[in-house]
């Protein structure tokens, strides 16, 4: 009998074209949407680590070496291979700028960077050429208009003489790619003999390759050096979980995934309510199969099969194509195709078809989930009930308003509402997804918002100009020189001076982790109390209000710091800061828990953060810039800042690309939610087809069904606002988490009034509408005569 | 004085890529408080006759005037208020609406047709009691038997007043005790002026008609006035 009934349910899905398509095409897009993020995210990731690991190998070490430090390295069980190499630090007057830079030879720059693109002249010939690299810019880095020929003046530390050095060349070439050494994202290329001359025996860098177990052999590598009295500026280990850059990315893609898996959900609740409407529809062929012998299996074939075979027709061609959409959206949102491309050539793009693999199973197995719904209703429909009843069907009906005998069409239209409970039911969580997608995203975007109009409240947000100043010459008394500057100019109110150091991740789940310790000036302009007190002893930290909220902590609690080798320190948290910049990464200890952390001694920092809060009334860009220029008098000195203009601007950026990115996906879900909700009242009206016929009989007029599905999805919209509350909370609240480490921890701003916005109406109007015509349609075209002679 | 005008009436129904003739030129006409059976076997063209009678179908050829008033040439929504006000129809299988209790399908009628009576309720309870089911009033229709279903669908059909009753084989689906009951309260009904028509395969019950008129294949061949 399995053979003749698969035939019928293959018949099924030809005939019912609409539920064909509609299935197929929600199981497309969900799993083309989810599939090509992540294929891109993926490759992302690997191209992330890849570009590390040739920069870095598997641990990357900063200070100061010479041949026999190296040799004990390779010593070192599970080194596989350790590449020096020189790298000089730098302050550059490069187009009428001063900026740090890194100097590294042109052979140098081949061998550890991947993607090296020269986008004009060529790499240095001589010692008197150069050619700028510049890579990803943060907001803290100046922008740079360079231009062949110009000249550049260069103030290096010159290791092998041990004094500072002073170089000319010209400007022979513009490259930029992904890479960067250290905190800046400018690398001076040079001459490699210039930058050998400069670094004599002493090399700066060692690129290490690691056998085995990563951490233990980079924790023994550090040792032997530290033993041997290297003193270790930096270092990186370069594992793909761990990696800074690659949380970033889940970070960033946390906005387009965690909308996206939601929309997984629609095509399930699609195969459930549309299957329990044609049980319903069917109640009597049911019953009159199960009557005549019909198995579960041969029910399965006939009502569940159909739905898994659509969604198939939906998944492998969104299978097939969904590495290429990757790669398409890869190159898209890389901007210049041609550096993308470079990339691929350098790192290569994986297909992936694993991870669209994956998500077609998952996509596959919940729809298949759905199809089983219906099979429930099925197997209780009671089969001498059933095939002995005559007239119109609709399953038990709540007796609402039962006593009440006015607003009759009312009740009607309320009570066909309830009969039909899988569809209210399936109704709801529709729109309750969609309408919670929508509203999650502009929360979290309003978060941001709010937060970028506190950031320029000089109440809330104390500093005006948040910067960074460098030394390029070791011997210059850094924090004695911007404290006398900082005495000494008027426009200034107050100050903070930090020692800064950066951990890859410190606390779980976040990304570069920043520590902060007071060495002069007043904490407060900075890292503004909420609630405690400032470090005062070791063990100590102030955390921002982003990473209590991110993370559960309170005043009084306990907080894990790791650093790259795994060493975990503890620290008592004593007070809770609201700084508007730090979003839930910088950790303000003591200046001794930062030596002891970072392994630097106090006088090794060769830059230190500087915060200002300026007198009232004074325009901060231009005291912010003549400070620099007072600061940057001695010539090895480098300034970077930014205002809390930036601070509030980069606020409202995250709220517009929250928005944006969440926008589209929401287009998406409520084309899929209109298509499903159309789908469902129309499968819905067929059931529906003797009584509607039987009301078009009495003198109703069709316009009449039309206006009971308005006045039910009307009914559903409220019936769904507490649940579109709930899931717009709870999404915005995991948006918010998964997104914590790209854009900081935004709080979102969840209200009864966000629920109603103009988008959100447009939205939910659209719906209703299309809702409605559909619905429209369908019954204008019902053969009153057929319907009502069929039994 | 007569109340329908059933003139040369021809009906063509398309099925896939058949056409069928379910009336072939059919004419005769109706008095006002006629009670009258349409018999004929299955398929014989009693249930178009009714459909077109109660303007839900139009005529392919010919003309129905009901009253004056030429209802084929009226369009889908004239006719269905023309419906509301001047026609109570019952079904074969009963069809009152599942999401309403007995009385409010009874009051469902009148509101559809706008009738001002104050008191809906209790004149949708008369008509219940009428037809025996004043004790059913707030069960749904599932949690009736066939006859209550039928009976409480005559009191629909009656709850606007109306001055036709159509009834399309309104005991198909009865046993023989229900079937009489029906068949007398329709005739009850005619007794208080309705014009009744109704159709059946049951010579028995047609028997209970003052007028039967036969259809065969489509084509009117008798008609008989007692």
């Amino acid at each position: 009998m399995s053979r003749v009934i698969l035939r019928s349910a293959l018949r099924i899905i030809t005939g019912k074209r609409l539920e064909t398509i509609s299935v197929a095409l929600l199981v497309f897009i969900s799993i083309l949407s989810i599939s090509s993020i992540a294929i891109m995210k993926e490759n992302m990731k690997n191209q992330v680590y890849e570009l590390f690991g040739s920069a870095t190998g598997d641990l990357l070490v900063l200070g100061l070496f010479n041949d026999t430090h190296l040799e004990l390295v390779k010593r070192v069980d599970g080194v596989l291979d350790v590449a020096p190499y020189r790298v000089l630090a730098g302050v550059a007057l490069v187009g009428g700028e001063r900026i740090q830079v890194s100097i590294v030879g042109h052979e140098t720059i081949a061998s550890i960077f991947r993607v090296v693109v020269i986008k004009e002249g060529r790499l240095p010939g001589n010692a008197n050429e150069a050619t700028l690299y510049s890579s990803i810019r943060g907001p803290i880095a100046k922008k740079v208009n360079a231009s062949l020929g110009d000249g550049i003046e260069v103030v290096a530390f010159n290791v092998s003489e041990r004094k500072l050095a002073r170089l000319n060349a010209t400007l022979v070439g513009l490259a930029e790619g992904f890479n960067h050494i250290g905190r800046t994202p400018y690398v001076l290329i040079m001459n490699e003999n210039l930058v050998r001359g400069m670094s004599g025996e002493s090399h700066l860098a060692l690129r290490i390759l690691i056998r085995g177990d990563v951490k233990t052999v980079s924790e023994n590598v550090l040792k032997t050096l530290r033993d041997n009295g290297v003193s270790i500026s930096w270092y990186f280990i370069n594992i793909r979980e761990e990696n800074p850059v690659n949380v970033l990315i889940e970070g960033l893609m946390g906005i387009f995934t965690l909308p996206l898996i939601a929309l997984l959900l629609i095509a399930p609740a699609m195969s459930a309510s549309i299957g329990l409407a044609s049980v319903a529809r069917d109640y009597k062929l049911v019953a009159v199969m199960k009557s005549i012998g019909f198995s579960s299996m041969d029910l399965f074939i006939y009502y569940s099969l159909p739905w898994i075979i659509r969604g198939l027709l939906g998944a492998i061609p969104a299978l097939i194509v969904s590495p290429y959409v990757a790669k398409w959206l890869y190159v898209y949102f890389m901007g210049g195709a041609y550096i993308a491309e470079l990339l691929y050539e350098a790192v290569g793009f994986k297909l992936m078809y694993d991870v669209a693999f994956r998500y077609t199973i998952i996509a596959l197995a919940l729809l298949a989930l759905g199809s089983l719904v219906p099979l429930v209703l099925a197997y209780r429909i009671d089969i001498v009930k059933s095939i002995s009843f005559i007239g119109l069907y609709a399953g038990e009906t709540l007796r609402i308003l039962s006593g009440f005998h006015r607003f009759l069409w009312f009740k009607l239209w309320l009570r066909n509402l309830t009969s039909g409970r899988w569809k209210l039911i399936t109704t709801v969580i529709l729109l309750a997804i969609l309408w919670g997608l929508q509203v999650s995203s502009s929360s979290l975007g309003s978060g941001a918002l709010k937060y970028s109009g506190l950031a320029q409240d000089r109440e809330y947000n104390p500093v005006d100009i948040i910067g960074f100043v460098y030394a390029a010459d070791p011997s210059i008394d850094l924090l004695g020189y911007i404290s006398r500057i900082m005495g000494e100019v008027d426009s200034v109110s107050g100050y903070h001076v930090t020692l800064q150091y950066t951990l890859g991740v410190g606390v779980e789940g976040l990304s570069f982790v920043f520590l902060r310790a007071t060495i002069a000036g007043d904490p407060s302009i900075e890292y503004p109390l909420e609630a405690g007190r400032y470090p005062e002893r070791e063990g100590e930290v102030v955390i921002s209000r982003s990473l209590a909220m991110l993370k559960g902590y309170r005043n009084g609690d306990k907080l894990r710091l790791v650093d790259g080798l795994g060493r975990i320190w503890e620290f008592k948290i004593t007070g809770i800061s609201r700084a508007l910049q730090d979003r839930g990464s910088y950790l303000l200890l003591t200046e001794s828990d930062i030596v002891k952390i970072s392994g630097l001694r106090a006088e090794e920092f060769r830059g230190l953060g500087l915060a200002i809060r300026l007198k009232d009334g004074l325009s901060i860009e231009y005291e912010a810039e003549k400070l620099r220029g007072i600061l940057e008098s001695v010539e090895s000195i480098n300034v970077e800042y930014y205002t809390r203009h930036e601070v509030s601007r980069e606020y409202s950026t995250a709220s517009r690309m929250i928005q944006g990115v969440t926008g589209i996906i929401s287009i998406i879900a409520l084309i899929s939610v209109a298509v499903a909700l159309s789908s469902i009242n129309i499968v819905e009206s067929q059931a529906k087809m003797r009584e509607i016929a039987v009301l078009k009989a009495l003198g109703v007029p069709p316009s009449s069904r039309a206006l009971e599905t308005l006045t039910q999805t009307i009914a559903i919209i409220i019936l769904s606002t507490p649940i579109a509350y709930a899931t717009s909370y709870i999404t915005a609240k995991l948006l918010a988490r998964e997104t914590a480490t790209f854009f900081g921890y935004i709080e979102p701003e969840v209200t009864l009034n966000s629920l109603i916005t103009s988008n959100t109406l447009t939205i939910l109007i659209v719906v209703t509408v299309i809702i409605t015509i559909t619905v429209l349609i369908t019954t204008s075209r019902l053969n009153t005569v057929r319907a009502l002679a069929d039994l | 004085m007569v109340l329908i005008v059933f003139n040369d009436v021809w009906k063509e129904y398309v099925m896939g890529r058949v056409r069928v003739w379910a009336l072939r030129g059919v004419s005769f006409s109706v008095k006002k408080g006629e009670f009258i059976a349409i018999i004929g076997p299955s398929g014989s063209g009693k249930s178009t006759l009714i459909y077109l009678l109660s303007g839900i179908d139009r005529p392919s050829r010919g003309s129905i005037i009901i009253d004056g008033l030429e209802i084929s040439k009226l369009g889908d929504s004239e006719r269905a208020r023309w419906r509301r006000n001047n026609v109570g129809i019952i079904f074969q299988f009963f069809h009152l609406i599942p999401t309403l209790t007995a009385l409010e399908n009874v009051i469902l009628s009148m509101e559809l047709a706008n009738v001002k009576v104050k008191d809906k309720v209790g004149r949708a309870m008369e008509l219940l009691e009428f037809v025996g089911l004043r004790d059913k009033a707030d069960k749904f229709p599932w949690e009736l038997s066939g006859g209550e279903q039928q009976r409480v669908a005559i009191a629909r059909a009656l709850a606007n007043d109306p001055p036709i009753i159509l009834a399309d084989e309104p005991t198909a689906f009865l046993d023989r005790a229900n079937k009489i009951k029906i068949v007398e309260l329709l005739r009850e009904a005619n007794a208080l002026g309705k014009t009744v028509i109704y159709t059946t395969h049951d010579q028995e019950l047609a028997g209970y008609a003052y007028r039967r008129i036969r259809l065969l294949d489509g084509v009117l061949v008798g008609d008989l006035n007692e």
